[in-house]
């Protein structure tokens, strides 16, 4: 059902200059993103050696293609006994909503060959704490105001960066590991139609939604 | 009564009105059977070329027999319903076949434009003068940036801010490391030679605005774009210069055509409307009345 929908879509590419040639190249290397709409900008680079200071760098991004692969990469070669770490920014779309939280997605195979999936909370905006027991991450909060479709960016952080270092890591499973960025939630199309139009939606209709940003993965294939 | 009615019966003007009224009636039954079955269809040879190479223009090959006994079938199965809904009058007030005589009967004056050649050097370089405004290069900046995150410094963003910035304004500014100061920015922290309209999309409008009104040279600021605050130093400005005839000639002479298409079209109009009265019924009294 249409009504059902909720994104259109953007997507971006981390390409070295502005020209067909590298737009491909840049496609070919999987160093690439997509959002739901706003122009949101996210780094994402993995490696074994990243340490917690390179996220305060003034630009991340010369330290994450130093020290590893971008979005698209593979993580070669695991060094006896390490994890891997990532570097993961995200900045907000100038002229959108501030950001919730960024997450890491994890995806494996176990030895029967079953995949598995797992969300970690990575950075979010705030002193929020995650619940000592359930790891769960309190949510960000609603300025949404329904009726007039606003919002305002007094909630959540213009600019979210942080290393991350794989808890779990078995250097004998295949992995991938991919960002997703979430937005502070804003009124969906369905609240500004409401107002636009002096409608009232039925109770199922959902009249926020939360933006999101997500990249392409990074793969760890274990050596044969 | 009798008498009357046996004069009747031997009146010539009666005989003549039944008969007249029967040959009527069958003229009018087999009328409307005819109109059609007596028309001719006549496929010619060159219809054939011409439904063959806009076939072989798709398809990039000659259609085969069959496909060709298909296309000519259609064909004529296209011009017995044209012929038809023509006659029943479906062309009548028709938006769209309106829109599309309208569109031909301005594609032919089109033709007559073009005859009158391309315009010259000379009436280009007029046409760029006088629509200097809308040919005119964005104006672009060159500058650097220090970021301040308004998060990490809270209350205390704009001092912070200025503290680096009186530093760098003071004695021995110009040795001060810039990039230990401010903090994290996934944007590049130097732009070169950045239109104004980029500045606004990647950095928010105000920020460009103010970006405007800054000296070329020095550090400046703080500025507040839509992340936070930052410091500037512009080191370059190309204001919005007005290109020279070679470098936007395409587009001049594209623009030019099409308002010389334009002006033609309007003639033509001007000289078609004055053949007819045109008469606007007025809106019923009382609705003006309520609109008033």
């Amino acid at each position: 059902m249409a009504w059902e929908t909720s994104a259109s879509g953007y997507a971006g590419v981390w390409a070295t200059e502005n020209t067909r040639e590298a737009l491909w190249d840049a496609m070919q290397r999987k160093e690439t993103y997509a959002t739901t709409g706003p122009r949101m900008i996210v780094r994402f680079f993995g490696g074994w050696d990243f340490i917690a200071t390179d996220a305060n760098t003034r630009s991340p991004a010369v330290v994450g293609y130093q020290k590893g692969v971008p979005m698209g990469g593979d993580l070669q070669q695991v060094p006896a006994g390490k994890s891997p770490t990532f570097l993961v920014a995200a900045l907000k779309d100038p002229i959108g909503a501030n950001l919730d939280r960024v997450q890491i997605i994890k995806g494996w195979l176990d030895a029967k060959g079953e995949t598995h999936e797992k969300v970690y909370d990575v950075a979010w905006s705030g002193d929020r704490k995650p619940d000592p027991k359930t790891g769960t991450l309190p949510v960000v909060g609603s300025t949404v105001d329904v009726p007039n479709a606003t919002w305002t960016n007094t909630i959540g952080a213009t600019e979210l960066i942080k290393v991350w270092k794989d808890p779990e890591f078995d250097a004998a499973q295949s992995a991938f590991y991919y960002v997703r960025v979430l937005e502070i939630p804003t009124p969906r199309w369905t609240a500004y139609d409401a107002k636009y139009f002096g409608i009232k939606m039925p109770p199922e209709v959902p009249m926020t939604l939360q933006e999101r940003a997500y990249t392409s993965p990074i793969w760890y294939t274990p050596a044969k | 009564m009798r008498a009357t009615l046996r004069k009747l019966i031997h009146e010539p003007l009666l005989h003549f009105l039944l008969l007249g009224a029967v040959i009527f009636f069958i003229a009018g039954r087999s009328r409307s059977v005819a109109v059609s079955s007596w028309e001719k269809i006549v496929v010619t040879q060159s219809q054939i070329e011409s439904i063959v190479v806009g076939f072989s223009r798709t398809w990039m090959r000659p259609p085969t027999e069959e496909e060709l006994q298909g296309l000519v079938d259609d064909y004529v199965r296209e011009e017995v319903l044209y012929r038809e809904a023509k006659a029943m009058g479906l062309d009548q007030d028709d938006i769209i076949v309106r829109r599309r005589m309208r569109q031909k009967f301005e594609f032919l004056s089109d033709d007559r434009s073009a005859r009158s050649g391309p315009p010259n050097e000379e009436e280009l370089k007029a046409y760029l003068q006088q629509h200097a405004d809308k040919y005119r290069e964005e104006p672009r900046f060159t500058f650097e940036h220090i970021f301040f995150n308004l998060e990490k410094h809270g209350k205390s963003t704009e001092r912070d801010a200025k503290a680096v910035l009186a530093r760098l304004t003071g004695k021995n500014g110009f040795a001060i490391d810039v990039e230990k100061h401010g903090d994290t920015f996934l944007l590049p922290f130097r732009f070169e030679k950045i239109s104004a309209g980029e500045i606004a999309r990647l950095f928010g409008e105000n920020f460009g605005k103010q970006l405007v009104s800054i000296e070329t040279g020095n550090w400046a600021g703080p500025l507040e774009s839509n992340y936070g605050l930052h410091l500037v130093r512009v080191d370059a400005r190309a204001p919005g210069t007005a290109p020279p005839l070679a470098n936007v000639r395409e587009t001049v002479l594209h623009d030019l055509l099409n308002e010389r298409r334009k002006q033609e079209l309007d003639a033509q109009y001007a000289k078609l409307r004055a053949r007819y009265t045109i008469v606007i019924e007025p809106p019923q009294a009382t609705k003006v009345a309520e609109t008033r």
